[in-house]
């Protein structure tokens, strides 16, 4: 698709989904219902609302960010946009508040043009929430722009995302993150590290960038994994007593242990696909020399299945000795 | 007011409409032609399939005043119109998701005894009926049994195994069906010629590839594609839109695991993700493909349908690939698909899958191919000396050190009992003599065996013998293999048969340091 629509939104990236709904706007084509998908912190609920701005800026170059409306809506503060979303990450999201939302929804815009209701990583919806909203979601009242988040569409009723048009936005290009964060006034260096480890997550990598206490913890989680693979069983342990009494974060921990077994997998495999840790290649570039393509893909296995484990509240201390079991040893 | 989305602007207006359903929309204008008008309908199919608006054609045909019966709903008597704006007083559509107690259905019940204010009939539609909560569903069974003369019901769900069997009983059941890809197809083009919009032919019939049988899917994906009307719409576009990969992708991809070209089949991933690919949607259409190569692979070219050049890929592939391969390669990408856990890398579950199909023909790893038995991950890794090894015991199953013959040496001890029954036939003192003997590694192609005294060494070392156990390997293993015999010495041998045979031993002395101090017998 042609990306000739300059949009000037003020997001980064998804050029092609932008492109798409301000030419929606243009030719009045709005839809009632749509569905972002993507993985966390790329932008999804950042997309929702500025479309929510255009909807509603009555500036020609909408959202003009200046304007009343714009600015309410983009610090959340417009009466008739309403964010809906479970009371914490990995909650639920309750039919209470599909149904608070239906009364918001059943009236007219209180100065606006359309009221909005964003419901963010509506994969956090009971099943009950879910269905209650399908008859709102399928006809909602004149006036009124559906916008629903979540991780992926499969995770979500079939019926509801029959129901919307899905706009499956992806993680953004590093070079795009790189560009995003040297704006910001990063230097370049720090930009390029940042941009690549993001994989793509520009909330991550901006608020990395901000807070250097998330990159420290990700070294840390990382040299903690390289001094493990270097140790025998008994020094891995003596590692997972002193870890397993975090209780916060192993999940995190997790996914960027994940993200480094691909990466020594990929370079295992001899494939051309860039790598995430790209700070960390020559370490990864030894491990897969070392361990060899199958026990690579053991290991990956193996921390995949142990992150699914700690989610159902398996014993912590267990689950990571057993997976450091699963790793090649030196 | 924003447009209205294509699928509500085109809700079918006439029985004509309503595609795909013929078994239904025949059945129900006879009963309207004859006036048998049931008393209650439940519609139950997959979604976007046309239940919500064949009820709402129910409720206007039987309240049309158009006095041919056959030309009802006629769209423009008070009646039609009046359903068509949403403002037809005696037709009440409840929405069971949200309307889901038990008071909700009390109040229904309330206001059914009052004659219809405008129309003939009074219709209750009860969309998404299987929310109703169990006390919700037992007050409606009076009512539904023996409404009054003017009341109709029309439920509608699509999960008709969470609807009782008491008020499946009481209603006249239609079941309908996912809509055939041309059909979707015939639809989408009316629809598209009708707003002035040109497509590419192919593109629509992707769209209705994607809807999989389900209407308002299609036409929702179609109203996604169609942002400027004024545009011409290519195939291109519209599986860039929709996250599709290039049906090429798919192909390579398939060939990547024919070749067993592991590099090549990761890149071909990552680029796909890169271009837009949805990696789930992707996935999807590998199993699709490969499952059309089974298909011509095993019942013949006849059970699918394709154009004839990539009927020829298809064909080209089934032929090379071996129907084991094919099949874990299915399952693999199946599994991936079904229990899809994206996060940070959305395309790492595609890339696993992608592996696995591979690894059965690329990799020999031991613990994939045998089945487990207790000695044998830790008796493969034991040099033969008595000094505790320098080398500890790889946790993972080991790497594949000999590659000369393409066999582990696991591989050799699974079969064992195999071998030991193929070698009666070849020579009656053979089976006896093995008895004694244990595989203990593999050189290059030569199998090493161990036996505990030199005396079966000799004999299994005798021309004739050697020769016979040879030709017995090669017929169970398919590989052939030179034999050497080893004798253990019999001190070493015990405290390595001890570790050997006790896998928490072993890890205690080679990982944690343990020391072995006295055996027992």
């Amino acid at each position: 698709m042609t990306a000739a629509v300059n949009s000037g939104w003020p997001v980064i990236g998804h050029e092609w989904a932008i492109a798409h709904l301000s030419r929606s706007l243009a030719f009045d084509r709005v839809r009632h219902a749509y569905l972002f998908t993507g993985p966390g912190m790329i932008g999804k609920t950042t997309l929702a609302r500025v479309f929510a701005a255009s909807l509603n800026c009555r500036d020609a170059h909408a959202p003009c960010g200046t304007c009343r409306t714009c600015t309410l809506i983009l610090k959340d503060g417009h009466p008739d946009v309403s964010i809906v979303e479970a009371g914490q990450a990995g909650g639920q999201l309750k039919i209470e508040q599909v149904r608070d939302l239906q009364q918001t929804l059943a009236l007219r815009p209180y100065e606006a043009r359309y009221r909005v209701a964003v419901l963010r990583r509506f994969h956090e919806a009971n099943p009950a929430a879910a269905n209650a909203l399908l008859k709102t979601l399928e006809e909602p009242p004149p006036g009124v722009i559906l916008i629903l988040t979540a991780d992926a569409a499969d995770l979500l009723l079939p019926t509801i995302v029959s129901r919307c048009q899905p706009l499956p936005l992806r993680p953004l290009p590093v070079e795009v993150v790189r560009a995003a964060l040297m704006t910001r006034g990063a230097p370049p260096d720090t930009a390029q590290t940042l941009a690549q480890i993001s994989g793509g997550r520009i909330g991550w990598a901006i608020r990395a960038l901000a807070d250097p206490a998330e990159l420290a913890q990700r070294a840390e989680w990382l040299d903690l994994l390289e001094t493990a693979l270097q140790g025998t069983r008994r020094e891995r342990f003596a590692l997972v007593e002193k870890l397993s009494l975090e209780k916060t974060g192993l999940q995190t921990m997790l996914d960027f242990w994940v993200g480094y077994w691909r990466d020594a997998l990929l370079i295992a495999s001899g494939s051309r696909a860039p790598i995430t840790n790209y700070d960390r290649q020559a370490a990864l570039q030894a491990l897969a020399e070392r361990a060899g393509m199958g026990a690579v893909q053991h290991a990956l296995d193996a921390t995949r299945r142990t992150s699914q484990h700690l989610n159902k509240n398996v014993n912590t201390r267990l689950a990571l000795e057993v997976l450091m079991l699963d790793y090649p040893l030196p | 007011m924003s447009a209205q989305a294509l699928y509500l602007k085109w809700r079918p207006q006439t029985f004509e409409d309503v595609i795909g359903q013929e078994h239904i929309t025949r059945t129900l204008r006879n009963a309207l032609r004859q006036d048998r008008i049931r008393h209650a309908y439940l519609f139950s199919g997959p979604r976007g399939t046309g239940k919500t608006s064949t009820a709402r054609l129910l409720a206007k045909a039987i309240n049309c005043t158009h006095p041919d019966p056959d030309a009802r709903p006629c769209n423009t008597c008070s009646a039609c119109v009046g359903v068509n704006e949403n403002r037809f007083l005696d037709l009440i559509e409840i929405d069971a998701a949200s309307h889901t107690g038990v008071d909700d259905v009390r109040d229904l019940r309330d206001k059914i005894a009052f004659a219809p204010g405008e129309g003939r009939y009074k219709v209750y539609i009860i969309d998404e009926v299987h929310r109703f909560s169990g006390a919700a569903f037992d007050a409606l069974l009076k009512t539904l049994e023996e409404p009054p003369a003017h009341a109709v019901f029309v439920l509608a769900t699509t999960e008709i195994a969470k609807v009782p069997a008491t008020i499946k009983s009481r209603c006249l059941t239609f079941e309908f069906r996912r809509v055939s890809l041309a059909e979707v197809t015939q639809r989408l083009a009316a629809i598209a010629e009708s707003e002035h919009v040109s497509i590419e032919p192919a593109a629509l019939e992707l769209i209705a590839r994607e809807g999989t049988g389900s209407v308002r899917d299609s036409i929702s994906l179609l109203d996604q594609i169609i942002a400027d009307p004024d545009e011409h719409i290519s195939l291109d576009m519209a599986a860039q839109l929709l996250g599709t990969a290039s049906g090429q992708n798919v192909v390579e991809l398939a060939q990547a695991i024919v070749d067993n070209d592991a590099p090549h089949g990761l890149d071909l991933i990552n680029s796909a993700v890169d271009g837009g690919a949805d990696p789930r949607q992707f996935g999807r259409q590998v199993i699709e493909h490969l499952r059309q190569v089974l298909l011509v692979k095993t019942g013949g070219p006849d059970l699918v349908s394709a154009a004839p050049e990539r009927r020829a890929v298809i064909e080209t592939q089934a032929a090379a690939f071996g129907r084991k391969a094919l099949l874990s390669a299915i399952r693999a990408f199946n599994a991936a698909v079904q229990d899809w856990q994206g996060g940070w890398q959305p395309q790492l579950p595609l890339e696993l899958a992608f592996l696995d199909s591979i690894k059965p023909v690329a990799e020999d790893e031991p613990e994939a191919d045998v089945p487990r038995q207790p000695r044998g991950r830790t008796q493969d890794d034991l040099p033969a000396p008595i000094q505790r090894p320098p080398a500890p015991l790889p946790s993972a199953p080991a790497a594949p050190a000999e590659t000369g013959s393409g066999l582990t040496v696991g591989q050799v001890r699974a079969e064992w009992n195999r071998i030991l029954k193929a070698a009666k036939a070849r020579h009656t003192a053979l089976p006896a003599l093995l008895q004694h003997a244990t595989p203990r590694e593999i050189k290059g192609s030569r199998l090493i065996l161990g036996v505990e005294n030199s005396i079966f060494k000799q004999k299994i070392e005798a021309d004739d013998k050697r020769a016979a156990l040879q030709q017995v390997l090669e017929e169970v293993l398919h590989t052939s293999l030179q034999i050497s015999v080893v004798v253990a010495d019999s001190q070493q041998h015990t405290v390595e048969d001890v570790l050997a045979q006790d896998d928490v031993l072993a890890f205690g002395v080679q990982e944690l340091d343990g020391e072995i101090t006295e055996l027992d017998e």
